[in-house]
Order: C-alpha cells, then structure tokens, then sequence
C-alpha cells in the first residue's frame, strides 16, 4: 500500500529556531529522503513554501473566488509531504517519527488507495519551458458529501479526475497526484523527548478534509489556479493552492 | 508656481511609470526602493542644477542602476531571477524608455488588485503604488497604525513575489473578473472615504483618492465600459458632498439644498455613464450610476422619477440580488407606490440587525400614520445605528412622534 506522510508544523516554532537549528531540520530531510530513495519505495515529497504564500480557489455558480491565506487558519500547518510504500504499519509508523518535523510538530500518515476505474495514464509530456514554478493543489472537501453520491454519480467525478490526471501529464506539468482515503483511515505520529506517540484519526477534526492532492508545474499563480478551476472540488469545496519550496539550494545531492 | 510644486508635480507623474517599467523586470519591493532611492537623489540634483531635459528618461536610468546594485546584493535566487528575467528581455528588447510601454502600468494595476491578496492588501498596494501616498498617510486614512500598514505593504510584496503572482494583464477570457476586483477595491476606498463624517479629513480625502484610480483606470482601459461606470457612480455621489452635511448634522437627500450640489462633477459624471453604456451591457456599477443620474435629474426631491428608480433597482437586483439591494429597492418603492406597497416588500426581508431596515420600515408606518409602531421602528434603529448624525436624526424623528 501506498501511504502519503503529510507534515504539519508550527512555522512560527521554525521562526523561533537558531539557523542551527533550522539547518539540522534541512539536513535532517536530507538524510531521511536519502534512507526513503534508499528503500526503493519512495515516490514523491515536496516541501511547501510558508502558508502565508497560499491562496485558495471556491468556484460557484461558475464563478471562481480567490481568497487569501490557507484553507485553515490553524497554528501548525501543513509544510509538506513524502509518500511511502510498505505493507507494516510498524515500518510505516517508524519512518513517520523519522522526519525531523515529527519533534516539533506531527505527521499524518494517509494510505493512497487504488482508484477503481482508473484508465492507463499516457506517459508525462516533456515539461514546457515556459513553467517555472511548483505548486502543490490541495483538495479539501466534505467527506460526508461522497458517502451520500451514488456509485454512478462518484464514477463520474472519479472519470473528471482521469481526465484531468491524463490532461496534466500529455502536457508535461505533471509532477505528482494521488487521492487520499478518507480521514477515519489516518494515524497521527510524533516524536516527543525521544518518545514515539501514535494516534488514530487525522491532524485536525474538521468537517472538510484533505482528499487529495496534485503538484504541478505552472508559468505563474494565475495558471496554477486556471488548472485549480478543472478540479471537480473546486465546485463543491476549497483548493488550496501553495508554491512548492525550491529546496535545491539547501538540499545537498 | 514654486519650483518644489513643479517637482513634485513630475515626480508624482514619473513615478508611477517608472516602477511600473522597472516592475516588469525585478522584484516589486526592489523596483519601488529603487524609485524612491532615485527619486530622492533627483529631487536634491534638480533643485541645485534645475531639470535635466527628460526627467522621467533620467529616473528610470538611475532607478534602475540602483535595483540592479539591490539585485547583486540579494540572495543566490533572486539573482537568478534577475539572469533569468534578463535573457527574456533580450528576446523582446526592453524600451529605452518608460513612456514606450503603455501596457506596465496596466500591469501594475492588476498586481496590485490581484484577487489572491486580502482586499485590504490590494487597497494599501494600490494607494502606495499607483498613486504615490506614503505608508503614514494610507494609515491615517485606514484608522490603522504604520507599523500595521507597513507590515501589511511586506507581507503583500512578499506573496507577489514567493506566491507568483504575475506581473501581466490577464487573459481575455479572464478579464472581466479582473477588472471587476480592481472596482471593487478602487469602491472600497471611495466607501471608506464616504462613510467617513466630520473631522476626519484624512478619511473623506478617500473619496478624492478613489476617484483619482478610477480616473486612472479609465485612461488605461479606455475601450472597457466598467471603469467607466465606475468613475461615474464615485463622481455623481461626490457632486453632493457638500450638500449631505450641515456642520456636524448629516442631510438626508430628500432635505438636501440641491443648489450646493457640484453640477460640474454632475455632468461629467452623466457623460461618463452614457460612455460606459454605449461600450457594453450595463455593469451594476452603471445601474448604480443611473439611480444617481435620476437622482440628479430632478431639481427639487419631489420631482424625482421615483418609477425610473424602481425599474433599475429591479435590474440591479437581477444582476446582484442582496438582501441590501432589495432593501434599497423597498424604499424606493416607498416613494413610487406608496408606504404599503414598500412594506409588503420589507416583510419578506430578513435584515433585522440593520438600522437602515428599521427606519425605512419606520417610515413607512409613520406615513400611514401608525405612530406607535413608528416609534418602536425608530427605537429599534436607534439601538443599532452607530453614526451619531444618524443617531440625531431618529432622535429627533421619536421627538416628533411622541408630540403628535
């Protein structure tokens, strides 16, 4: 199973830290995407720029609202994501308390379940040179409102979402994707005075949670929200749309 | 006319496209303290050796040294910002001069009212940016502290530039939501300024400052109709400025001295909305407009056409229907149909935490002589009216009551 390790911390704690202290967490990250490449069954990670960065996207009665800010103004914030395959949980919860952030702050780990239906993806197209920038589009959506839709209506949102996953890579500003299971699914792990402390459910209790996601390239933020629009949650509930930090200057190869 | 009011003058005109020039190929934090280095350099020289022969040619020259020094001295990324931003610049060769590019100030506009920014972002950028005030001012005017406002101008430079927000004019598919964000930003100044009453001369300069943007705004989308109308809704209602207060005493438009409004700011404002609507379909900025056209049509408040005023509200209802507009449209029906018709619609409307739908509803019960229902109307306004003119007035309306 794949699993996504979503990391929320408090960016004013970061703040607060000597440049020390903040780069052992850089070079903590260093270390620990090294070991997750080293096992084979890594796939992705981005880390975010500050959520202050952040705007996010409602679309209704077909018209888009931007607002400013994260989706939820809460005190940690999520800062960024790895995804991981494992069949042992253990394997799973000991990785989770590896990334530096886990003493500060918590990692929620989410399986990425396979999505049924899902046609063969054609190959990603060469990156266009004119898209400069990452950005991660969050979905955040009511969890309650798809356990109401019927199979026939959820295939066919599950059939927008292809589309658009299909549309992104024969365009070349796909990066990475995924779908997460739902919130009752989560476990939540830290790391405190060396003591490992995992508990079941998500970060936070709130009626919209995080369903997915998308990282893409884009030229600037008005095309990353122009590809934000063809998310079908837009219509229903937020996406959060994040510049993806360039860590290439504090990562060392 | 003295010859710091003649720089001033030029440095005001120049400033704006310079940064908007510069803007284009650095950082908008980098490009504004380039300008202002250079202007501070300029305004020492020219007063000492007088004006050189192109003022703006020799800012944006020395603004633009000094952001390329700033680009050199900031980090690793933003000089490969700059390299990365140079090579595009030799593909379409940069203009020599500011005034060659007509569409960075446009530029400039849409960055500033971007709708990814809190709209008190966009309105603090906007005021800074576009028309030159100092942080101190916009402050003042906002009822903010600097250090507020200032954080504010940072926080919002650094979303430009860490978010991606574009320096561009958006695409047409995209544009009239656009500039709608731009009105609504340039709208809420002049409401800032508006709602301001006696003694706070800095806040009712609002209302100056919007209509310099919106003027600015028509003369950079000439073909648009909604700056148009924009700037002919913020002129018509400042053409009664004078008249709406008696020293510290708010007049109502009815009691009005309508020989005080400024019939100048009336006709340009008329001839502005006839304009907008001839270049497109009537925004709701131009519906507002035309309430206040018909407002200003009539030479005494019994003449006003009451039947025309009702007939827009219901346009403007179909285009933005607010719980507002719907009371804005009752009052009016009011005077059009009569107190009973008006309270037939005000009965639908669920707007008991606003005065202004307890007074209108007083209104109309007093003129159908329900007085006892009248005061208690009147009373409820009271409770929630936070203007002390507003306040005197329904004071003295109870006043009234209670005798008869």
């Amino acid at each position: 199973m794949d699993y996504t390790l979503l990391i929320y911390a408090s960016e004013s704690k970061f703040g607060e830290m000597t440049p020390e202290q903040q780069g052992a967490i850089f070079e903590g990250h260093n270390v620990f995407s090294k070991e997750l490449i080293g096992t084979g069954r890594g796939r992705s990670g981005a880390a975010l720029e500050p959520a202050a960065t952040s705007t996010c996207l409602r679309v209704r009665d077909g018209k888009a609202l931007l607002t400013d800010g994260p989706f939820a103004e809460t005190k940690e914030q999520l800062g960024g994501f790895y995804t991981f395959s494992t069949n042992n949980v253990d394997e799973l919860v000991s990785m989770a308390s590896k990334i530096p952030d886990a003493a500060y702050g918590s990692i929620e780990v989410r399986p990425l379940p396979d999505m049924p239906g899902r046609p063969p993806y054609p190959p990603v197209a060469a990156k266009p040179a004119d898209a400069k920038k990452e950005y991660l589009l969050l979905i955040y959506e009511d969890e309650k409102r798809w356990t109401k839709l019927s199979e026939a209506e959820k295939g066919k949102i599950f059939g927008r979402y292809f589309q658009l996953s299909s549309e992104l890579r024969q365009t070349g500003l796909w990066v990475d994707g995924a779908a997460l299971a739902t919130s009752d699914t989560a476990k939540t792990v830290k790391l405190r005075d060396g003591k490992r402390l995992v508990t079941d459910g998500p970060f936070a209790e709130t009626k919209e949670q995080l369903g997915g996601f998308y990282q893409v390239w884009a030229r600037d933020l008005d095309h990353a929200v122009s590809l934000a629009k063809k998310i079908p949650a837009a219509e229903t509930g937020t996406i959060e749309v994040r510049p993806v930090m360039d860590v290439s200057q504090f990562m060392k190869p | 006319m003295s010859t710091d009011r003649a720089l001033a003058e030029i440095v005001g005109r120049e400033r704006r496209l310079v940064l908007a020039s510069l803007a284009r190929r650095y950082e908008l934090g980098v490009a504004e303290d380039a300008v202002d280095q250079a202007i501070e350099l300029a305004l020492v020289k020219w007063r000492a050796e007088g004006l050189p022969p192109e003022p703006g040619a020799w800012l944006h020259q020395v603004a633009q040294r000094r952001a390329i020094d700033a680009m050199r001295q900031l980090s690793i990324r933003a000089q490969y910002k700059e390299r990365v931003a140079g090579e595009a610049d030799e593909a379409a060769p940069a203009p020599e001069l500011p005034h060659a590019v007509q569409d960075d100030p446009l530029r400039l506009v849409f960055t500033c009212c971007h709708p990814a920014l809190a709209i008190e972002a966009q309105v603090a950028l906007a005021l800074r940016l576009l028309l030159g005030l100092s942080a101190e001012e916009i402050a003042r005017a906002f009822l903010v502290s600097e250090p507020t406002l200032q954080q504010r101008l940072v926080r919002a430079k650094q979303k430009i530039r860490d978010a991606g927000v574009p320096y561009s004019i958006p695409e047409r598919s995209e544009l009239p939501e656009r500039i709608e964000a731009v009105a609504a930003a340039v709208y809420l100044v002049f409401n800032e300024g508006y709602v301001a009453t006696r003694g706070e001369l800095a806040r009712a300069d609002l209302t100056a400052q919007a209509i310099r943007l919106g003027e600015l705004l028509v003369s950079l989308m000439p073909a648009e109709p909604l700056p148009r109308a924009l700037l002919a809704l913020m002129l018509l209602i400042e053409a009664r400025r004078e008249a709406r207060s008696d020293g510290d005493e708010l007049v109502l438009l009815s009691e009005q001295d309508r020989s005080k409004w400024d019939v100048e700011l009336i006709a340009r404002g008329k001839a502005l909305l006839v304009e907008s609507l001839r270049l497109g379909a009537p925004s709701s900025y131009a519906i507002e407009a035309s309430i206040q056209a018909v407002h200003a049509d009539a030479a005494r408040a019994e003449d006003t056409d009451w039947e025309q005023i009702v007939r827009l509200y219901a346009m403007l209802r179909a285009r933005v229907d607010s719980p507002v507009v719907r009371l804005n449209e009752a009052a009016a029906i009011s005077m059009a149909q009569g107190p009973r018709a008006a309270l037939e619609r005000l009965d639908l409307l669920k707007l008991e935490h606003l005065h202004l739908y307890w007074s209108t509803r007083a209104d109309c019960l007093r003129r159908l002589a329900r007085e006892p229902e009248a005061i208690e109307c009147y009373e409820r306004a009271l409770t929630l009216t936070t203007n002390d003119a507003e306040r005197r007035f329904l004071e003295g309306r109870i006043r009234a009551l209670s005798v008869t």
